[in-house]
């Protein structure tokens, strides 16, 4: 598998620093940011190919920060995470251009899978390929 | 700490009463949009701890496939296991919050001192108030007469409010100010605190369930609204009083409760722990039979005792508890769930009290089985744990079992000797 790079954006920590781990542990570049604001800061200094963004923080709002990240970086895909309570957050997501949504607690297999999916897509898009993995 | 609520983590109430958003209107009572809505609010409380638990599991696994473990290794691990141990009392946390919410925990009736009860309740908090530069000051008549009423109701009520109140000052410091009146029938309770307030916007919201303005994990925002229906299961009211800048104070009202002919208490078994004689490894090792349908719960509890020298047998229905009880007379204890697939707890703890009266029975209950462990008691159990337990109380509540049933033993034995002295010429 290809080495990218992620951002996960999550306020809680723990979650944060053991997921890092497990996917660092698989041979991804792992970042994380505890909020919405920390990860533009970020992403406005490192390349990242996906950012895993929780859609339910405190501060900027999980959609609002979905639709910054494509309007400064159009070319990162963003995985959302969301609660079983939050379909609406989710489609509304999917409409802003995430790549995909997957509830919360996530399976890391299935996490992974779309990752490299996200990943796959950016780089087509980047290379000037037309298929989208999704399909 | 930020005034403004976790993103999308409250409910909001089906209907605003009339004149929602004036700071009285608070006593109002909690109302739900919808039984969906509340389902999804615990939820989403709940997945939070569940996505670490998960992680956190999921890290022991990665790390237990390396070859070679280095002590760093084991610190990982370590630290890993005592998130998910903290996590898992996160989710614990909650459903207890929801369990007393619901107010299913049977608390025992007695003839109440309110002013002692509140000085104790807020000795309680003494350490936490130094610690944080707050004092806290008591104004209690001690004219208002004995209440009978459950006291843990009233302290969890008091509990939530001062550790509120202690949370609104927490980088300030200040005061705290416990006020108590008895006017026409009634005691009046303020807790005062001058604290930065609760902004009028979200003042109407306060005693609604899941509704919080503290970080994950510091606030479920139900101690409010397990206030309210604490308060008005009693036949009071809370209301709570705020301005901008100047502090909160939470008025509780409790119509009097006069004593009445002292209800008999529930008998729980006692042991003077003096002469128990009990110490591990210098005797044979007790024999436990731990009969719970739920495999992983028996399974885990177990293996923990098996580490001091007790010896644990399992049982998952209450037909294979009496057959193992029948089948090992070397069993000193048994601990039985209350609620067993085939039978209910109390006709086992009888079956087995009928084929082995000396066998203690500690019984285990969850909030809502409580009923059945009251009347365990009644049969004669040793004592009745609600699920979950420390595992450190659960044994020592099996020691303390074995205990009682060796001096029953030593006593028969006594009687037997004495008997048979006695006819010899
Ligand atoms: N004394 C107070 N001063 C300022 N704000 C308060 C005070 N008491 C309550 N509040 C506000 O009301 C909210 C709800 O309180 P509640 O006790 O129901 O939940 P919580 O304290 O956030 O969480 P929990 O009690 O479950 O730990 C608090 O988050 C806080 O914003
Ligand atoms: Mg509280």
């Amino acid at each position: 598998m290809e080495e990218f790079t992620v951002l996960l954006v999550d306020d809680e920590a723990e979650f944060r620093e053991l997921l890092a781990k497990r996917l660092g542990k698989r041979k991804l570049k792992v970042l994380t940011a505890g909020d919405a604001a920390e990860a533009l800061r970020l992403l406005a200094s490192t390349p990242v190919d996906v950012v895993v963004l929780d859609v339910r923080m405190p501060g900027m709002s999980g959609t609002d920060a979905l639709r910054e990240i494509k309007a400064r970086l159009p070319s990162v895909e963003v995985l959302m995470l969301t609660g079983h309570a939050q379909l609406d957050v989710a489609l509304a997501g999917m409409e802003l251009g995430a790549f995909d949504y997957l509830l919360k607690p996530v399976d890391l297999d299935a996490l992974l899978y779309r990752l490299q999916d996200a990943y796959r897509r950016k780089h087509l898009r980047e290379s000037g390929g037309g298929s989208d993995p999704r399909k | 700490m930020s005034t403004t609520p976790r993103q999308e983590r409250t409910l909001s109430p089906s209907r605003a009463a009339p004149g929602d958003g004036a700071p009285d209107a608070t006593s109002r009572r909690i109302e739900f949009a919808s039984l969906a809505d509340f389902a999804a609010g615990i939820a989403h409380e709940i997945n939070n701890p569940l996505a670490i638990i998960i992680e956190a599991a999921g890290w022991v696994e990665d790390l237990l496939e390396d070859e070679h473990f280095s002590t760093s290794t084991c610190d990982e691990m370590q630290r890993a296991l005592r998130q998910i141990v903290t996590q898992a009392g996160r989710c614990r946390d909650i459903t207890h919050n929801l369990l007393s919410f619901a107010n299913r925990v049977p608390g025992r009736v007695t003839e109440v001192r309110l002013d002692q009860l509140i000085r104790e309740v807020v000795a309680g908090f003494e350490k936490r108030a130094a610690s944080r530069r707050v004092s806290i000051e008591l104004h209690l008549d001690e004219d208002v007469p004995a209440q009978r009423l459950s006291p843990t109701e009233i302290q969890q009520v008091l509990v939530n409010l001062l550790g509120n109140a202690l949370d609104a000052l927490e980088s300030t410091g200040g005061r705290i100010d416990v006020t108590m009146r008895w006017v026409q029938g009634e005691a009046l309770i303020d807790v005062a605190d001058d604290g930065s307030g609760i902004p009028e916007a979200i003042l109407p919201r306060i005693f609604d369930p899941f509704f919080t303005t503290k970080p994950v994990g510091k606030g479920t925002g139900l101690g409010l609204a397990i206030c309210s229906s604490v308060m008005k299961n009693l036949g009071g009211a809370i209301s709570a009083e705020s301005r901008a800048g100047g502090g909160t104070t939470f008025h509780l009202r409790l119509p009097e409760r006069p004593p009445g002919e002292a209800e008999k208490p529930l008998v729980r078994a006692s042991l003077d722990e003096d002469d128990d004689g009990f110490g591990p490894g210098a005797q044979p090792p007790t024999v436990v039979l731990i009969a719970d349908n739920e495999e992983g719960f028996a399974e885990m509890v177990s293996k923990r005792l098996a580490r001091r020298n007790v010896v644990a047998l399992t049982a998952s229905s209450g037909e294979e508890t009496i057959a193992q009880v029948h089948a090992n007379p070397g069993i000193d204890v048994v601990v039985l769930d209350v609620k067993m697939p085939d039978m209910d707890g109390p006709a086992v703890l009888a079956e087995i009290k009928r084929r082995a009266p000396l066998v203690e029975v500690i019984l285990l209950s969850s909030h809502t089985t409580v009923e059945s462990a009251i009347d365990g008691m009644r049969l004669g159990a040793f004592d009745y744990l609600v699920k979950p337990c420390e595992l450190g109380l659960l044994i020592a509540q099996i020691e303390k079992a074995r205990a009682r049933k060796l001096k029953q033993e030593a006593k028969i034995m006594e009687a037997r000797l004495r008997e048979i002295t006695m006819r010899r010429p």
